[in-house]
């Protein structure tokens, strides 16, 4: 049986294509906002000197680094209404892709921190700052900007795994792949598009990240 | 021991890196036994220079023939040549993952064909030369600096080269080490190996070079025995580095 | 309400799926790892020849995500008449996904290699396979030992994944489970631990030699 590549396909489902594209952006785009929320939490947690604060942060990196995100996943989405908290397919898609990234941003913001001179926390505080003005104005920012690099691999992989939300139902680019397939099984056509999307996406992303490396990131 | 046989020829080479010219139309004449100690500021070319007699760069204009061998000859083995000129880096380059021993012997076996038994002979006479047979089967990073400098010589040596080039031999060691490796090419000068060092030991060009040549800009500004250049420096350009270096 | 009755009584066939598991991923690593190597010295190689096609397959595989790349192959090689079934296809699609980013590691160790050793190999006058098989390779190949155990990792994690086309491993055999009793969250729980009994010992040793590798050089 011969294949008749037809790209009419491609043109006729382009604005579908765009959603899903946009909603990958819009997850993606939380995820990598609010994980940072939860790297930088995370490694305060792990640095701290009070040490159920260091368990329950080296708990959270290595649970859900070494589970898969798509069981993660499937515990927000159906194991939590159990307990009853159910949550819609997009908050849980959020909740989880949070989750994950959120795990793998402590370990590159607990190394910066650490590559932080010591000599900044003992000049702020010499200043007068108290110790939550030099972690917010003088430590945290100087970390963000050692950890770029790596942040942005995290939110390479990240874009990557927010194709798996697909599986609850939430139509970004790879639910609607799927279903396009589902419905004219032109697989070559739709999941080679779907791969150059995904691919533009990356690409953006990562020349976002070397822009943003230029300006603000530099090695101690 | 004759000095008049030209074991390197260079005429007239050109060599860019991007916008950058590393060197501006060199030419030279290095004799057998000769002793050529290379001096000039950074950027002048000099490493430049050195790297294109044993092909570790190409040059864009001009020839090279060493020992009769056209470098620039597509039909030139450069493998053979690389063979017969022995190096030594700044930054000695020693295989890591190899004892002392080992490194010495590794080309000699797989370049040279030597048996195990010939090369390691031969590894352990260097090692006796250069004054460190007791470290043969260490690791390179238990060595100090100029300890790691003469395996590095021992090993380029095992090959039994026709030539040796020093880019910049004792420049990433500390003051305490650098007369160690001195010695060695000062008794490798006088044994009668043609040398061609890039250094910034001036006292090692005074007392062991045939000729000293200095660049800037990719040219040879001025060449002549050690005592003739130092002493009396014809250039401008020669005479500013030169105050500059030999306070 | 927490149910550990249900739990008891699926246990060997979550079990059962996760025997799979861990030979789909050990497949997964011989292949993509034998595979990865070869890309990854096609990539440093100097020929363009080699360079461009094996630049093309790891950009691909690296920077699109795994499900995608298993839908193709599942959805889009019956299109071309071969037909598969779900665990050959979802082995296939790790397979290049693994083999991508193994070349990544691999050019990677390569690359952070001190240009002065490719010097020095070849002022002695090795040829380019002498230079690579007596002394980039050797050196290269510590450097890309915690990144591999790292992909090995992932790798494991990632066989989750076949679920989604129907192949049975643990994630497909908790699935079915449920189907059968609802209790999603005992049910997943379990698998999840079962995935972590298997991945943090490994993350942990990567940990290990990755210290112990920083202190001895």
């Amino acid at each position: 049986m011969s294949y008749q590549f037809d790209p009419s396909v491609i043109v006729k489902f382009f604005p579908l294509f765009l959603k899903g594209v946009w909603l990958t952006v819009e997850i993606s785009f939380i995820s990598i906002l609010v994980g940072l929320v939860f790297g930088i939490a995370g490694a305060v947690a792990r640095t701290s000197p009070v040490k159920i604060l260091r368990f329950l942060g080296a708990a959270y990196v290595e649970i859900f680094r070494n589970t898969p995100l798509l069981i993660q996943i499937f515990i927000v989405y159906f194991g939590l209404p159990e307990l009853g908290l159910k949550l819609s397919p997009y908050a849980s898609g959020l909740t989880a892709l949070i989750l994950y990234v959120g795990a793998y941003n402590v370990e590159v913001i607990r190394a910066g921190l650490e590559a932080v001179p010591r000599g900044q926390k003992e000049a702020a505080m010499s200043l007068g700052l108290n110790g939550v003005q030099t972690f917010l104005h003088i430590i945290l920012p100087q970390t963000v900007r050692i950890s770029l690099p790596a942040l942005g691999n995290n939110w390479v992989a990240l874009v990557k795994n927010s194709s798996l939300v697909s599986v609850i139902g939430m139509e970004e680019l790879t639910f609607i792949t799927y279903d396009l397939n589902a419905l004219t099984f032109r697989s070559f056509e739709l999941f080679g598009t779907a791969t150059v999307l995904y691919l533009v996406l990356i690409f953006l992303l990562i020349n976002i990240q070397t822009f943003v490396e230029k300006r603000f990131a530099y090695k101690t | 021991m004759s000095k008049t046989e030209v074991m390197i020829e260079v005429r007239d080479i050109y060599k860019h890196f991007g916008k950058v010219k590393a060197l501006d139309g060199v030419s030279a004449d290095i004799h057998r036994a000769e002793v050529v100690v290379i001096i000039g500021p950074s950027g002048s070319g000099k490493s430049t220079f050195l790297r294109c007699l044993n092909h570790l760069e190409r040059i864009d204009r001009g020839s090279i023939v060493i020992d009769g061998i056209h470098l620039t000859d597509s039909r030139t083995n450069v493998y053979k040549v690389r063979e017969e000129a022995g190096m030594v880096f700044q930054h000695f380059n020693l295989f890591s993952h190899l004892t002392v021993l080992e490194n010495i012997t590794i080309a000699q076996i797989k370049v040279r064909k030597r048996t195990r038994e010939e090369a390691e002979r031969i590894g352990r006479e260097l090692l006796e030369r250069v004054g460190i047979r007791d470290k043969e089967n260490n690791y390179p990073y238990q060595l100090s600096g100029g300890q790691q400098q003469r395996v590095a010589i021992a090993r380029a040596l095992a090959m039994q080269p026709k030539i040796m080039l020093f880019d910049e031999p004792t420049s990433a060691l500390d003051p305490e080490m650098i007369g160690e490796v001195l010695d060695v090419m000062k008794q490798l000068a006088k044994e009668g190996m043609t040398m061609v060092v890039v250094s910034h030991e001036m006292g090692f060009a005074a007392e062991v070079a045939d000729r000293v040549i200095f660049m800037a800009d990719g040219k040879i500004v001025e060449s002549g025995s050690p005592r003739g250049l130092f002493d009396n420096p014809k250039e401008e350009r020669t005479r500013t580095f030169l105050s500059k270096v030999l306070k | 309400m927490f149910d550990t009755k249900v739990i008891a009584d699926n246990f060997p066939y979550l079990l059962s799926g996760v025997k799979f598991t861990v030979a789909l991923a050990c497949l997964v690593i011989l292949i993509g790892t034998f595979l990865g190597v070869i890309l990854g010295l096609m990539q440093v190689s100097r020929s363009r020849l080699a360079r461009y096609p094996a630049n093309l397959i790891v950009e691909i595989t690296r920077d699109t995500p795994l499900i995608m790349q298993m839908f193709f192959i599942f959805f889009g090689l019956p299109a071309l008449g071969i037909k598969l079934g779900t665990f050959p296809s979802a082995a296939i699609a790790m397979s290049l996904f693994a083999a991508g980013n193994a070349a990544e590691i691999v050019r990677g160790a390569i690359d952070s290699l001190p240009l002065g050793q490719f010097d020095a190999a070849k002022s002695l006058g090795m040829n380019y396979v002498q230079m690579m098989v007596h002394i980039i390779l050797p050196q290269a190949l510590r450097r890309m030992i915690p990144p591999m155990m790292g992909l090995f990792t992932t790798l494991i994690k990632d066989t989750s994944l076949a679920a989604i086309i129907g192949a049975f491993e643990l994630t497909r055999a908790a699935q079915e489970i449920i189907e059968r009793t609802y209790r999603s969250l005992e049910i997943y729980l379990v698998a999840a631990a079962l995935y972590f009994l298997i991945c943090y010992p490994l993350s942990y040793y990567t940990r290990k030699v990755e210290q112990r590798r920083v202190a001895g050089v």
